[in-house]
């Protein structure tokens, strides 16, 4: 038989449970910060070819996507809202759309999403 | 309710079983890619009954999966929520157009992608609940053919087969008939030879198929006729014909049974009924069966028939028909 409602108790199992998960999520976050600053500076270093400067932009718009997917619910939801500007400006750049998105401004939208997530690495003692 | 999640983020899997696991939903299974979600929808033995499904996924995405899934008849009206960080509306409605059912964006908050979940539900018990109805349809349906055993003696109906009536009907038109005359009236009957054997081998409703055609064969080979047939039970079938002139029953017996041969009829399981009609005397009725006397002749032609025809299959089976074949 399904639940008809919530469990009156269900808030707080998913509370202990997203807990369990923001521990998880730390661990992921201190990987994924390494390797978006890796890419920022890629991108930040100087004029690239094309097909390598769109891989690097490809590559931190999937780890903005996959920080946006969680982070949020994970209750870092300023996290999730910075990363999710730099989905989109990577999204916008990569399928070249109108107005144009530079390198530069992916950049920028990375950089306030790394401190972000610096930031929380910090506040939790990492 | 079994529901695989599919997305290519581990923690994001993570996620939906800690989510969905508190709010009641605790058969999820995860996969990380499409690949490995079509290996475990294929090698399912109980089929999922709803899928979460992420967008954007490397390879073959969500939507080519959400696709794919509906394609399969199983799957044809299961909810599949679509569960992605991208809002934009072509994503959305590129979703829908592939099947989608639903559609929860990242991030997503537990009780309310536990509500949706349940909405689902909702859908996957409503649909459950109607594939038991065709399961006491099935039920009732066998009940049935339990109570429309048939008895060999019994005169049933024969629904929808032209000119081909009860037996009580046949009598009260019998009745009304000889009110006004009789004239150029003959009443005879047909037996299927072996109808003792065959009732044996046969399930009632095979054994109502079996006399149901039987019936549409007679009632065609004397289709150039004013006719009525019914059966009369006991594998006999009586006629009422109408017609100038003595009617040709050897042409008509052969004609009724050319049709049955033709019919290539078989039981439920593909075993063939070989039988032969054969038809008895005549009766030729006029004033002087007025009233009862008419339904008199009535039995009088079933006896005759029931007389008359072979016990068993007498070695005559292999006798050809085909000259009897209608124009």
């Amino acid at each position: 038989m399904e639940p008809e409602s919530v469990p009156p108790d269900a808030r707080s199992m998913i509370a202990s449970r997203l807990s369990a998960l923001r521990i998880r999520f730390l661990d992921v976050l201190e990987t994924r910060l390494t390797e978006c600053e890796a890419l920022r500076d890629h991108l930040d270093a100087g004029a690239l070819p094309e097909p390598e400067r769109d891989s690097a932009v490809r590559a931190l718009c999937f780890a903005a996507h996959k920080t946006v997917g969680v982070a949020a619910t994970l209750g870092f939801a300023d996290l999730g809202l910075l990363s999710q500007r730099v989905e989109m400006a990577a999204s916008d750049h990569l399928e070249r759309r109108e107005p144009p998105t530079t390198v530069r401004m992916v950049v920028a939208l990375a950089d306030d999403m790394l401190g972000e997530m610096a930031l929380i690495l910090a506040e939790a003692g990492r | 309710m079994r529901i695989l999640a599919v997305d290519d983020d581990e923690m994001i899997l993570e996620l939906l079983s800690a989510s969905l696991g508190a709010v009641g939903f605790a058969d999820l299974t995860v996969a990380s890619s499409a690949a490995q979600a079509q290996a475990l929808i294929a090698a399912a033995r109980i089929p999922f009954d709803c899928f979460l499904l992420d967008i954007q996924m490397p390879e073959v995405d969500g939507i080519d999966l959400c696709r794919a899934i509906r394609r399969d008849p199983v799957y044809a009206a299961a909810p599949i929520v679509m569960i992605t960080a991208m809002s934009q509306k072509s994503y959305i409605d590129r979703a829908f157009a592939a099947g989608a059912t639903d559609y929860v964006t990242k991030p997503f908050e537990p009780v309310e992608l536990g509500a949706r979940i349940r909405l689902a539900a909702k859908m996957v018990e409503a649909e459950r609940a109607l594939t038991e109805n065709r399961s006491a349809v099935a039920t009732l349906r066998a009940q049935l053919e339990r109570e429309r055993f048939v008895d060999l003696n019994e005169p049933i109906s024969i629904p929808d087969v032209d000119a081909v009536i009860d037996l009580q009907a046949l009598e009260n038109y019998l009745l009304q008939l000889s009110r006004s005359g009789l004239f150029a009236t003959s009443i005879f009957a047909f037996k299927i030879v072996g109808i003792e054997t065959i009732y044996a081998a046969t399930s009632p409703i095979d054994f109502r198929y079996l006399l149901t055609d039987v019936a549409e064969a007679v009632s065609t080979a004397l289709r150039s006729h004013e006719r009525f047939v019914s059966y009369a039970g006991n594998g006999v079938y009586v006629c009422v014909a109408h017609g100038r002139g003595a009617l040709d029953l050897e042409v008509i017996e052969g004609t009724a049974n050319l049709i049955v041969e033709e019919m290539a009829l078989t039981n439920s399981r593909g075993v063939p009924l070989k039988f032969r009609l054969r038809v008895g005397s005549p009766v030729r009725v006029g004033l002087v069966r007025a009233g009862r006397g008419a339904v008199d002749a009535l039995y009088v032609a079933i006896e005759n028939a029931e007389h008359e025809a072979p016990k068993a299959e007498d070695g005559r089976s292999g006798e050809h028909w085909s000259q009897f074949r209608l124009a």
